[in-house]
């Protein structure tokens, strides 16, 4: 059953003279205790999905379509007179910022930040919200000492973890994270990203992690979506995507990761730039980038489900042909 | 060619380099000056025409330890050597010139490195002016580094400016900006970390194309092995301000001797399903780099630590296991 379901979410940034596309169309489900990816590149609107579920996107962002269901019940929905309904930020989904770690107040001890959400959202008595705030360090792998600390006596790891822990504060239901590791050096990733799958097991937590990184999601997430130019290519269990992806885009994205194990000593680049989401091609999105494009990829191609995994491409047929060819370097940079 | 790599280009003899911090009132009373070692004692040799990668966590002192290369930071102890010139004692400008002439950096962050009122062009013209290259053959110096750095339509560019650009293109105008006079020695800081994947390799493989044209000396800092492999046949792998492992990149991945090396290869997440998820060989965080260690710096570390690498009764410092391949010695039986 899916805890959290995302329906033909569209949302853009308007300004005076032009309305950015940033999210298209994006729909999913999430299922309990499930820990979902979502990949792409910086600008692929990775970001402002997460947010859009949080509804703290910048007022400059207006959802046109889409509508958000959280059990069942209705989180969001596009143009409506829904109240704003804010209570289930932090009790049921709780959001990991971008740089969260940067993000707590250095003037004030970490324990007078955690009392703050424990006292005023979770209204608990201040004795109750130290004795819970001890259990949370607990819970995230810090010694209850370090709670009287300021930030800056913390390392960035640890600072993440008591961001984690402040986003775990109130038992919330579904985390969503965003970059949580993305500026932590790889043995500290490695404990954080460790951190979210131990906590998935003991809480029966919904993870939603954003990143840019394959190898992060290859290493503890379940399903994976993946986005290009504000829309979701690709979507599936890790497993499919990583060993015989469909779309174009996630083979170039596949070839240009590094791999430390692998023999070639070469990376394959993705030549080109994303499109512009002002005025997006009418077609597929990445037509321009694509060394397997046909004519029909002028015209928007449609969205194929297969069981459990689904892909927006006019090319799957021949998709194994394309996984070979995906392979080699000649196929994506063309020599002068 | 085998001549030339037989030379060394640049020699670090026991380098030290230690930062002053802020002392609290109790320090001062007691007269106590903490200082962080950022770099402590290191000595390696980088030949003609190698490349070799730096890795380390944050706060292992690579960043620090490119700065003294630079000349930007003079060592608080030791001496370092480029072509047997000691470059720190350089006084006269003619003499800096001639050494910049032959050193080139190129930065992290492309977003921050290039002056927002400059246009390409200004950008590229101003190494050529302030080391005093004839204004004649500036021209074609530009149009040689933008085929270099696989930036066709050169005319496209030279008169945007770097907002105009997206940060791959801005990557490969600062690296162009390091090339453009032709150095013999290159030290690249984290040059993809900020840029997405797809564009990383492309400026990876301009990198190496570079090299293996301009035959240059490169030194790439990195925290990332993964990359590090892609662009170097040395790889140097640093522990809190002491090298810990050196070695030939292959074997440093495939057949690392130090336990912190051993970490950092299993720490280094890979694009694959069904990975390990055993925990690392390692505990702990990084220690504050003020406290003075009496024995082994890898021992608070290390999962299984000796009362004798505590106390600093094991001979330390790098031995040669291989050749080529040099390992703390201290720490060779500790796993």
């Amino acid at each position: 059953m899916s805890i959290l379901e995302v329906k033909n979410l569209s949302v853009s940034y308007v300004s005076k003279t032009s309305k950015v596309k940033a999210v298209e169309n994006a729909s999913f489900n999430l299922s309990k205790g499930e820990l979902l990816g979502i990949v792409g590149e910086s600008g692929c609107g990775k970001t402002t999905l997460a947010r859009s579920i949080m509804d703290v996107n910048p007022q400059t962002a207006v959802i046109d379509t889409g509508v958000i269901y959280y059990n069942n019940s209705k989180l969001l929905e596009a143009s409506s007179n829904l109240k704003k309904n804010t209570n289930y930020k932090w009790k049921e989904i709780a959001f990991i910022p971008q740089s969260a770690m940067n993000s707590l107040d250095p003037v004030y001890r970490i324990i007078d930040q955690m009392r703050e959400i424990l006292i005023k959202r979770g209204n608990l008595n201040k004795k109750d919200a130290d004795e819970k705030s001890e259990e949370l360090f607990a819970l995230v792998g810090i010694d209850k000492k370090r709670l009287r600390d300021f930030p800056h006596q913390f390392s960035g790891g640890m600072k993440q973890r008591v961001a984690i822990a402040m986003a775990l504060a109130l038992n919330p239901q579904i985390v969503i994270a965003d970059e949580p590791v993305t500026a932590l050096d790889v043995i500290v990733q490695r404990q954080i990203l460790d951190l979210f799958n131990e906590l998935r097991n003991k809480l029966n937590l919904s993870i939603i992690l954003v990143t840019h990184d394959i190898s992060v999601v290859a290493y503890i997430c379940q399903k994976v979506a993946v986005m290009y130019a504000g829309e979701i290519v690709e979507m599936g269990s890790v497993k499919s995507i990583l060993e015989e992806p469909k779309h174009p885009y996630t083979m170039g994205l596949n070839n240009a990761f590094p791999d430390l194990h692998s023999k070639d000593d070469f990376l394959v680049p993705i030549e080109g730039s994303p499109p512009n989401l002002i005025n997006p091609p009418k077609g597929c999105r990445f037509l321009d980038r694509c060394p397997f494009s046909i004519d029909k990829c002028k015209t928007r191609p449609e969205r194929i489900f297969e069981e459990s995994r689904e892909v927006i491409c006019w090319r799957t047929d021949d998709y194994k042909t394309l996984l070979e060819e995906s392979k080699k370097f000649s196929t994506w940079v063309v020599n002068e | 060619m085998s001549d030339i790599k037989k030379n060394n280009a640049l020699e670090f003899k026991n380098v030290s380099k230690f930062y002053d911090v802020n002392r609290n009132l109790k320090e001062i009373m007691t007269g106590v000056k903490p200082q962080v070692k950022a770099v402590e004692n290191v000595s390696f040799k980088i030949k003609q025409g190698e490349s070799v990668g730096i890795v380390g966590e944050s706060g292992c002192g690579k960043t620090t330890l490119a700065k003294l290369v630079l000349n930007l930071l003079n060592p608080t102890e030791g001496k370092i050597l480029y072509e047997g010139i000691e470059i720190n004692k350089l006084k006269k400008r003619s003499e800096i010139i001639d050494y910049k002439r032959n050193l080139q950096f190129v930065f992290q962050n492309p977003y921050d490195s290039l002056n927002p009122r400059f246009t390409i062009k200004d950008i590229l013209l101003e190494p050529l002016k302030s080391l005093n290259f004839e204004e004649i053959k500036h021209e074609e110096m530009i149009s040689n580094v933008m085929k270099l750095v696989k930036l066709k339509n050169q005319d496209e560019y030279l008169y945007k400016y770097p907002h105009e650009l997206s940060g791959g293109q801005l990557q490969r105008i600062v690296l162009a900006r390091a090339l453009i006079i032709n150095p013999k020695f290159v030290v690249a800081d984290e040059p993809v970390s900020m840029l997405d994947v797809s564009v990383r390799a492309g400026i990876l493989n301009a990198f190496n194309e570079a090299k293996s044209r301009m035959n240059f000396t490169a030194i790439y800092i990195s925290h990332d092995l993964a990359l590090v492999k892609y662009v170097c046949e040395r790889t140097i792998v640093m522990y809190l301000g002491s090298i810990v492992e050196d070695g030939p990149t292959s074997e440093v991945i495939n057949n690392p001797q130090h336990p912190y090396t051993k970490a950092l290869v299993k720490a280094v997440p890979v694009p694959h399903v069904d990975q390990s998820h055993e925990p690392l060989p390692i505990k702990g965080n990084i220690p504050d780099s003020t406290i003075l260690h009496k024995g082994c710096k890898f021992s608070d570390r290390c999962i299984n630590p000796s009362n004798d690498c505590k106390e600093g009764n094991i001979p330390m410092g790098l031995i040669e296991i291989k050749p080529g391949h040099w390992v703390d010695q201290c720490c060779i039986n500790c796993t």
